[in-house]
């Protein structure tokens, strides 16, 4: 699967989620894509297709989301960055997200051209997202993990899901 | 002279002087020289009376001509006296705890010298000291490196040192003494014909005849010792009285001594043959000698007592000792040497061991008293060993080796002298004796010998480290698939070998290593292969390896006592730390490094815990407490004479003065380079790279060029390790700056892979790779990735708060956008440029200050500066460029409002500005300020 960000998303039919920015109350559309070919149509360049890493749920998985965090590593991430961060998601942020309760998606992006990573994650409200967000990453580093390696986001942006379209 | 003193008028004076000094606080080093017999002992007795008078502790130490003397030795005894220990001082300061790993020793040695010193200088706080050294001329080098130490730690301090020496035969570092700043030299000449009358008058209680003092002066040439004992003759023959004649006895010392001898009875002229055969210093409990003839050799005057320890006496002068010992004949000789040796080999204490083997050697005739020899020596040697003497060590083993017929044992004491030489950096010798080992080794089929013949110098670069791969190769050959602690040393050395010398496959030589000696269990092993390990995977890609290779060695030093592990577990995670910007890291490891330093107490740990912070601080723009940390850290190394240390700290001034433009003078930065470096500064990448940057900031292009020559030549082959990096970029650099676009091109392409890290280190931080990539793309005409790289760098210096590494990036990043000149590149390299000299002014990084602003001058399109303004109109500017309207500036100056719109308006034209913010953003990049 890969993931394209747009202002302006075209029209084409793909799984998206329209969100809003807390702060400045820019909107932003999600789109997700099946293929690279399709991801490819609908960006002018290829180095703004991101590849889904991951793609899990958590235990309100059934509910609507209505809001959302991305957390931004600008490129370029180190190779040793890269994968200690890789064995970080699916050691400690994977599964304390996966019980987070309010936790209904997460996607994990990669851009390879620039080795930037956006991590989404959606829940149910506001609320639920700020406590999922404090659960997840109060929750230890395993102690064979060195936090050397362990980056913290750039900036993480918080959002309100407007809208949700599932895949067809 | 026989309690009676005379003379020495001018030195006792500026003796006194000095003893006021020290008494105030301004302790310091006087040393006295001249001819042996001249009157030295005599002058420091006459002081040590007026200290003691004082009520001032005295601490007196002898050097002894005996060979094989402990290293230390007069400072041994005088840190063992009653009156040290009194003000906490003791034998066991010049202690080491266990023999220190890998090529420590010096620092170990150091850290034994420092803590004496300090210990001296605190003792001396409350009374003051006066510590007294005799015959410095026979010091063992260690006793001189401390007191060459201590002489810089007096200034300031309550302790005045005096030591004595005889002129000829001076030992270089004794020499190096006397040049200190500080200390003085205070040289005896010969008596004169009045003082030898006025000693004359004093021994022969006023009765001399007039006639004797000249002759007397000539036949003895005023020394004083010759003197004494000219009037001893005299006195005893009842001649003083009379008018002089010629002398009724040979005037050569050797027949004086004997002359004076004559008079003794011969229980005690056999006790002072025992005496003469025992050295210049005698323990009485040893020799078991009999008490009055003992009373009798101290009331003739030819030994004297201690008071400071009444079981020893020594010779009243060296001279005596040599004159008598001379005439007792081979039988007896070799009898009192037999006796003393099975007296001392079962007395105990320090230096007794040495005295032994010193003995045994002498009467090692039969298979025997050959055996008592060699364990004598061995004795001996590891009491050398304790001190660190690594020299004393290689002697006694080398004094063994020619007495033992054993194969294995000469392989072992081969080794041990291996050993020994290495350890006190005497690695070529160390080698040979390795080569002999291996060979004998060889010959009995002992695999094990072979593997401690490979494994004896560790750490050795050129063309000394093929010799070690040589015989790993041997001792691997015979090893064969033995799973050992051996084996895995053996395997780590041949791996670091490999490395030092850029042979390729070391890293499967280096895993297979670790491998086994984690399954040995043995942690000797272990911290050899984590340490060949480490200067395998040395390179940008393997960061994570050697941040792990860290934590195994904080494991071991933290269930074992092992600080050296320790040490090395947080230099190389700092390092590591560095180069993924995870500062928060280097902070926390630098903190337990401090806890350490402060435990252990080590000089070189104290090195790069200064050096760690100074990064920080240079990576923070904190110039000023980047200067002042390497300026402490210098002054470890230049103590320690640690030449890699030394250099270190002209890679850290390089960065420093490239960053600040200070000082203005760009040689005082190149003198910092020791001077063997300055050959190897032409040759050896890594300071061609520094180098070579410094004098093309420095102006000097040509000869940046041509080491740019050298570097671009090896470029491509370079061994990836610690040192790739900084190579590279600065290479790199170089090319972008000479306009040289293929290797502008390589070097971007080797560096691509490493966007993502920092080429920052301990050594020095010099900010983002990717900002290096930046500047090699805009050299090859690809602006859009330098613009890409260019904004990943701010972005990457301002995760690590790098403010000095940002502005750099902004600044080059402005001008890859005013080449590229496309749509709105102008407006952003403006805002670029302008932010870039307002952090650089700021923190004061002056070359980037002056570059930054010149660019936006250019992009701003002003014309002219800040000279072209008058004074009243630099004035109204920095009060424009503090945002007070001109109703204000009119107050403030008491001057019209018009006038002030007059003077902003003739400012403007004169810059070429539009408006108030253009002028305000001007006058800050400018750095005027009301």
């Amino acid at each position: 699967m890969y993931a394209t960000f747009h202002d302006n998303p075209p029209p084409a039919p793909a799984e998206r989620y329209l969100l809003q920015h807390i702060g400045d109350g820019r909107q932003f559309t999600i789109m997700l894509w099946d293929t690279e070919e399709r991801a490819r149509a609908a960006v002018p360049r290829a180095d703004e297709i991101y590849e889904v890493l991951d793609d899990w749920y958590g235990p309100a998985a059934e509910q609507a989301a209505h809001a959302a965090s991305i957390a931004v590593f600008e490129g370029p991430v180190s190779a040793a960055h890269f994968e200690a961060g890789m064995r970080d998601h699916e050691k400690r942020l994977k599964p304390a997200s996966a019980t987070a309760e309010g936790f209904i998606r997460g996607l994990l992006l990669w851009q390879p051209n620039a080795r930037s990573v956006r991590m989404v994650a959606t829940a149910a409200s506001l609320e639920t997202l700020e406590a999922d967000s404090r659960a997840v990453y109060t929750t230890p580093l395993p102690p064979d993990e060195d936090p050397a390696l362990i980056m913290a986001p750039d900036r993480v942006e918080v959002c309100r899901v407007l809208d949700h379209v599932p895949a067809a | 002279m026989d309690g009676v003193f005379v003379g020495r008028r001018r030195e006792l004076a500026e003796l006194g002087r000095r003893r006021s000094d020290a008494a105030e606080g301004r302790g310091g080093v006087v040393l006295v020289v001249g001819e042996a017999g001249i009157g030295k002992s005599a002058l420091v007795e006459r002081l040590i009376g007026d200290f003691g008078a004082d009520g001032v502790p005295v601490l007196v130490g002898r050097a002894v001509l005996d060979e094989g003397m402990p290293a230390f030795w007069p400072w041994i005894r005088l840190l063992g006296a009653p009156a040290g220990a009194a003000h906490g001082l003791g034998q066991e300061l010049l202690a080491v705890g266990r023999p220190a790993a890998f090529a420590l020793a010096a620092a170990a040695r150091f850290e034994m010298i420092d803590r004496t010193a300090r210990a001296l200088v605190v003792a001396a706080t409350e009374r003051g000291l006066l510590v007294v050294l005799e015959d410095l001329q026979w010091a063992d080098e260690a006793s001189l490196q401390l007191l060459r130490y201590l002489a810089g730690e007096l200034p300031g301090s309550r302790l005045l040192l005096v030591g004595t020496f005889r002129d000829e035969g001076v030992p270089p570092l004794l020499t190096d003494v006397g040049g200190l700043g500080g200390v003085q030299l205070l040289r005896l000449r010969p008596l004169g014909v009045e003082e030898v009358a006025e000693y004359l008058s004093w021994v022969g209680a006023g009765e001399v005849h007039p006639s004797w003092p000249a002759r007397v002066h000539r036949y003895s040439g005023g020394n004083a010792l010759f003197v004494r004992e000219l009037a001893q003759v005299l006195i005893t023959e009842r001649l003083l009285a009379a008018p002089a004649v010629e002398l009724p006895v040979p005037v050569q010392l050797r027949r004086l001594v004997s002359h004076r001898l004559d008079g003794l009875s011969e229980s005690c002229r056999r006790l002072l043959a025992g005496c003469a055969v025992y050295g210049e210093e005698v323990n009485v409990r040893v020799l078991e000698a009999e008490p009055e003839p003992l009373a009798e050799a101290v009331a003739a005057g030819v030994l004297v007592e201690d008071v400071a320890a009444p079981d020893r006496l020594r010779w009243s002068h060296a001279l005596v000792r040599a004159a008598y010992y001379e005439d007792i004949p081979r039988a007896e000789r070799l009898a009192w040497h037999r006796r003393l040796a099975e007296a001392l080999a079962t007395s105990g204490g320090k230096g007794r061991a040495v005295d032994s083997a010193r003995h045994w050697l002498r009467v090692a005739v039969d298979q025997p008293s050959r055996r008592a020899a060699i364990a004598a020596c061995g004795h001996a040697a590891q009491e050398a060993g304790d001190l660190l003497a690594f020299d004393d060590v290689a002697y006694w083993h080398g004094q063994a080796l020619g007495l033992i017929e054993d194969d294995t044992e000469r392989c072992q004491t081969l080794l041990a002298l291996a050993d020994a030489a290495y350890r006190g950096g005497q690695v070529a010798e160390a080698l040979d004796w390795c080569a002999g080992a291996a060979d004998l080794a060889e010959w009995l089929d002992r695999p094990d010998l072979l593997a401690d013949a490979a494994i004896v110098v560790q750490g050795i670069g050129g063309p000394h480290a093929t010799t070690v791969a040589q015989l790993c190769v041997r001792a691997r050959d015979r090893l064969g698939e033995e799973d050992s602690a051996r084996h895995a040393r053996v395997l780590a050395q041949h791996a670091l070998t490999m490395t030092i010398n850029d042979i390729a496959d070391a890293d499967p030589v280096s895993r297979r290593a670790l491998e086994m000696a984690e399954r040995s269990g043995e942690t000797d092993a272990i911290i050899d292969a984590v340490h060949a390990r480490h200067q395998v995977v040395g390179g940008p890609d393997s960061v994570e390896e050697r941040l792990s290779l860290g934590n195994r060695l904080r494991e071991i030093a933290g269930t074992q006592d092992r600080p050296i592990a320790a040490l090395w577990g947080h230099t190389w995670r700092i390092d590591a730390a560095f180069q993924l910007g995870a500062i928060q890291t280097v902070s926390s490891e630098l903190v337990e490094l401090e806890g350490l330093a402060d435990r252990v107490g080590w000089p070189l740990a104290r090195w790069h815990l200064l050096r760690g912070h100074a990064s920080l601080a240079l990576l923070a723009g904190r110039f000023d407490e980047a200067e002042r940390l390497a300026e402490s850290f210098r002054k470890i190394a230049d103590r320690t004479q640690d030449l890699s240390a030394q250099g270190a700290f002209f890679v850290f001034h390089s960065l420093l003065w490239r960053r600040t433009g200070r000082p203005g003078d760009i040689r005082e930065v190149l003198a910092s380079l020791p001077e063997s470096y300055v050959a190897l500064a032409e040759r050896i990448p890594v300071l061609m790279s520094v180098s070579a940057m410094l004098h093309l900031d420095g102006g000097d292009r040509d000869h940046a060029a041509v080491l740019f020559e050298g570097l671009r030549a090896s470029i491509d082959g370079l061994p990836v390790n610690q040192r790739w990096t900084m190579i590279v970029t600065s290479t790199g650099e170089l090319a972008a700056a000479f306009g040289d676009r293929d290797t502008a091109a390589l070097c971007y392409r080797l560096l691509l892979p490493y966007g993502g890290y920092y080429d920052n280190q301990a050594a020095g931080c010099n900010g983002a790779v990717a900002r290096t990539l930046g500047t090699l793309a805009a050299a090859t005409d690809r602006l859009d990735d330098a613009d890409r790289h260019f904004s990943t760098a701010a972005t990457m210096e301002r995760r690590i708060a790098a403010l000095p590494h940002r502005a750099l990036a902004q600044l080059a990043h402005a001008q890859a956008l005013m080449s590229r000149g496309a749509s709105g590149d102008r407006a952003r390299a403006l805002d670029l440029a302008e932010q870039a000299a307002l952090t650089a002014r700021r923190l004061g990084m002056a070359p980037a200050a002056r570059a930054a602003a010149q660019l936006a001058d250019e992009l701003a399109g002003v014309r002219g500066g800040p000279v072209t303004l008058t004074r009243r109109e630099h004035e109204i500017t920095g009060l424009v460029a503090t945002g007070l309207a001109n109703r204000e500036i009119a107050e403030r100056l008491v001057v019209s409002e018009r006038t002030v719109e007059t003077h902003v308006s003739h400012v403007l034209g004169k810059l070429g500005l539009a408006n108030r913010t253009q002028l305000t953003a001007w006058a800050l990049r400018a750095g005027i300020r009301t």
